[in-house]
């Protein structure tokens, strides 16, 4: 199933350790990438800089990260990425001590913000306070008024609008620019596969009947953390039942043998950059059901069919046109799409199936890339459904199987 | 050493269980749900607005009760909400989640929520904009009260199809943040069971905690505990130990705990119910004994929280309490935390209170019965080496606080 060829990133994924004569990921060089990447989308899309509120953003254009779960519902760090030139990073003013060091920063100043929980009745005055501050330092970096900005809140954009600027998508320059990955990043990405298959193997040992959904999960937080991971983005761990249809979150449910067990991991781990596999697994003892073989059969040959139709220069829409039909019993359930990009988290673009295609993205796989290949098998009549998801970088050569992670031997006889 | 007197501590002592009980009183969800959808409701009738917009994944289970991904959903904007000023929600949920939340007596229609970010619409969004719009208008004028309505968070793209649809768009975040400051009974025993698994957590690393253990592993128990009792996820990363702890608001790291050192933490822990356990405490790594500078620092720490504890009482104004909150030595000025208190509930909410020396830049209002507050203190001096970090979780009530976080100070910091 998996050659050495494909397999070969994977198989040299590096150790997260820093170490004096092993090489290692260029952690200046990958910082330098991506925030040229940023710029290159900029000067192509002729806007003159992009303010940027999503964390992931942030980090993906600066190298920077501050409690990033915290910031993403509280809008009050952000920062500004000229198309030339050094980014300004407008951090919260308790922490502006953590990023100074960084080649990417130009300058640290102290975050302006307007949220009411630490604005309260002042909201107007903050604004007014933020526009003016932000408008001096992209005056200085001579971006005109053509800008973009990825989150912002209206408030905001009514004062920089007032000022004259004119607001461009700036998810479609960031979505576009963190699409295509360097070897340093796909190496960053390797480590925290790695780290995401070790907390699956960890759940693997524990699983058994009697243990709770809640408590099965929570080996993949422990293993994550430990080993310099950072968050999961959703909490998709579901058996037996819960398993159809698919998107019930983990519960205090204790798994039965000769139940399915499946989840998609959603992992971001260490760099910050995301671990996407799903896997269902059968909670012995005895064996799985012809009903359970079937299902796993059809979702493990709708995951390897589309990831063989991987290769530069087809459109998303061809890719969808040509994907694995997906049976009539299993249509209304189905997953949402038939494959996503994943990065530093879930990214563009998103490929739909044969009778959707044209709900893909717009544009072209291209080398670079790496992609989330998606099955969910579940019947509507059905008690229990499979989840199984593989990441895989598409290259000239071909495509490399980032997750390697053994199917169920049990599941596919 | 806190003053844990019975009093103070009877709501922390009579936490129930997590699981369902045939025969224990228990917290009740269903009227726990519409408390909440009732008091934002209340907020959006004070000001006159036909309802309240929420992208918020935690606006949205506080005034619905439906939860969905929150931490993805929280970047994604694929999932959004209409709060009417009267009747029942309309959850525009994830399409192929739209089974979920089926169940829930806030909710009167469930629909597939239309998505226009550009990871999903590439560059269809401005069509997906429209058609967004279109049916969300459609939504606001059947509702049939008025065309005002609040937003919590809504890209410029959205506000302004929205507008051309004949709608004005208010500020929907003061409106969820009053609505959610005031906490019923049902909504603190479940503040108070996510502070049971949270202090469960502390207790484990608490055990874990030994010379050559790093940052990342001492971390993990935490999540691991709060994981498998049922919590959701974990704001920040703020354990730092030795010269990390100062200044502030460094996150862990792979750093070997040595003997001697200080370990400190901050856990912003949402637990089960969605409810946030936001605690910090200051350990020493032994063997050994902690410096006499140690516990110096330790000392001031604790006497800022205990002193600004007892400052939250109904009725007092937010400038009044910073006002008569304890004095932050100059020595520590500079690298002092970002605020004295803050509100907490679902995760970090209004309000803000300020310092002693800022009370002039006191945010307007008071302090009410029912509003639970973390109270905090940073303490770490521009030329030294560590800093300690405590806070505590209380609820304020005529008779005076309730502590909510009641695990113990360190008995060898403070001696």
């Amino acid at each position: 199933m998996t050659a050495p060829a494909s397999t070969r990133l994977a198989r040299n994924a590096p150790g997260s350790a820093q170490h004096d004569a092993e090489p290692q990921i260029d952690i200046v060089r990958m910082r330098a990438w991506r925030l040229g990447r940023i710029q290159e989308q900029l000067r192509r899309l002729d806007v003159g800089g992009i303010v940027l509120y999503d964390p992931v953003n942030i980090r993906y254009a600066t190298g920077s990260s501050n409690m990033q779960l915290w910031f993403t519902h509280n809008p009050i760090r952000y920062c500004w990425v000229p198309a030339e030139g050094k980014a300004v990073l407008f951090d919260y003013e308790k922490s502006m001590h953590l990023y100074s060091h960084l080649e990417t920063v130009g300058e640290v100043r102290p975050a302006i913000g307007y949220i009411y929980m630490t604005a309260s009745e002042r909201i107007e005055e903050r604004v007014a306070l933020w526009a003016a501050d932000i408008d001096r330092v992209m005056r200085a970096s001579h971006a005109g008024r053509r800008i973009a900005a990825d989150r912002l809140d209206f408030e905001g954009a009514n004062a920089l609008q007032a000022m004259g600027y004119r607001l461009a998508s700036g998810t479609r320059v960031t979505e576009l620019a963190r699409a295509i990955k360097s070897p340093d990043e796909i190496a960053a990405m390797s480590v925290a596969i790695s780290v995401c298959e070790a907390g699956m193997a960890k759940m693997w040992q524990e699983m058994r009947p009697g243990i709770s959904e809640i408590e099965l999960w929570s080996h993949l937080h422990s293993v994550n953390i430990e080993r310099g991971g950072e968050w999961i983005e959703t909490r998709l761990l579901a058996s037996g039942g819960r398993t159809n249809p698919w998107f019930r979150e983990a519960s205090s449910r204790l798994l039965r043998a000769g139940e399915l067990v499946a989840f998609d991991t959603d992992l971001i781990g260490p760099f910050g950059y995301c671990a996407d596999l799903s896997r269902t697994w059968f909670c012995g003892p005895g064996k799985p059901s012809a009903e359970q073989k079937r299902l796993y059969g059809y979702a493990h040959e709708q995951v390897e069919h589309n990831i063989a139709l991987l290769r530069p220069g087809l459109s998303f829409v061809e890719i969808a046109e040509k994907s694995w039909p997906v049976p009539g019993e299993f249509q209304a359930r189905r997953y949402g799409i038939a494959a996503h990009g994943v990065g530093l988290v879930d990214e563009y673009p998103t490929v739909a199936f044969p009778d959707t295609a044209e709900r893909s993205s717009t544009g072209v796989l291209e080398a670079g890339m790496t992609l989330c290949v998606e099955s969910y098998i579940g019947a509507e009549d059905g008690n229990e459904g499979v989840k199984l998801e593989e990441q895989v970088l598409v290259t000239e050569d071909g495509v490399h199987r980032l997750s390697t992670f053994p199917y169920e031997e049990a599941l596919l006889a | 050493m806190n003053d844990l007197s019975v009093a103070s501590t009877r709501l922390a002592r009579n936490t129930p269980g997590i699981a369902q009980h045939d025969a224990e009183p228990q917290i009740d969800m269903v009227r726990m749900r519409a408390w909440r959808l009732g008091r934002v409701q209340a907020m959006l009738r004070q000001r006159q607005l036909a309802g309240v917009l929420l992208y918020d994944p935690i606006n949205v289970r506080y005034a619905t009760g439906s939860s969905n991904m929150q931490v993805w959903i929280l970047h994604n904007q694929h999932r959004y909400c209409w709060v009417p000023t009267d009747g029942k929600a309309v959850l525009f949920d994830y399409p192929p989640a739209v089974h979920l939340a089926r169940h829930l007596e806030t909710i009167g229609d469930i629909r597939p929520a239309r998505v226009w970010t550009y990871f999903s619409a590439g560059d269809n969004y401005d069509r997906k904009v429209a058609l967004w719009a279109d049916e969300l208008a459609d939504v606001v004028r059947e509702a049939g009260a008025g065309t005002r309505i609040a937003a919590d968070h809504l890209d410029p793209l959205g506000a302004r199809a929205l507008e051309a649809r004949g709608l004005s768009i208010h500020n929907g975040q003061e409106v969820m943040e009053r609505a959610r400051a005031i906490k019923s009974a049902d909504e603190i025993q479940a503040m108070s069971i996510s502070i049971s698994v949270c202090e469960a957590g502390m207790a484990k690393m608490y055990r874990e905690l030994r010379a050559g253990i790093t940052e990342n592993q001492l971390w993990s128990h935490l999540h691991q505990v709060n994981i498998a009792m049922g919590g959701e996820w974990i704001e920040t990363r703020l354990l730092a130990s030795g010269g990390r702890t100062n200044p502030w608001f460094r996150e862990c790291s792979d750093r070997i705990v040595r003997a001697g050192e200080l370990v400190a933490f901050d856990t912003d822990l949402i637990g089960p119910f969605g409810y946030c356990s936001d605690i910090s405490r200051t350990w020493f790594c032994g063997p050994g004994k902690p410096s006499d500078e140690q516990k110096r620092l330790y000392g001031y720490a604790h006497e800022q929280v205990e002193t600004n504890i007892a400052e939250f009482r109904p009725g007092r104004s937010f400038r009044d309490v910073a006002a008569s909150s304890w004095r932050v030595p100059n020595e520590f000025m500079a690298r002092r935390y970002g605020s004295m208190a803050h509100g907490v509930g679902l995760a970090d909410e209004w309000p803000h209170v300020t310092f002693s020396d800022r009370a002039d830049e006191a945010i307007p209002g008071e302090i009410e019965a029912g509003m639970t507050i973390c109270v905090e203190s940073y303490i770490g001096a521009e030329d030294g080496n560590e800093g300690v970090k405590l806070e505590e979780q209380i609820l304020v009530t005529a008779d005076g606080p309730q502590r909510l976080s009641t695990f113990p100070f360190e008995d060898c910091l403070l001696g």
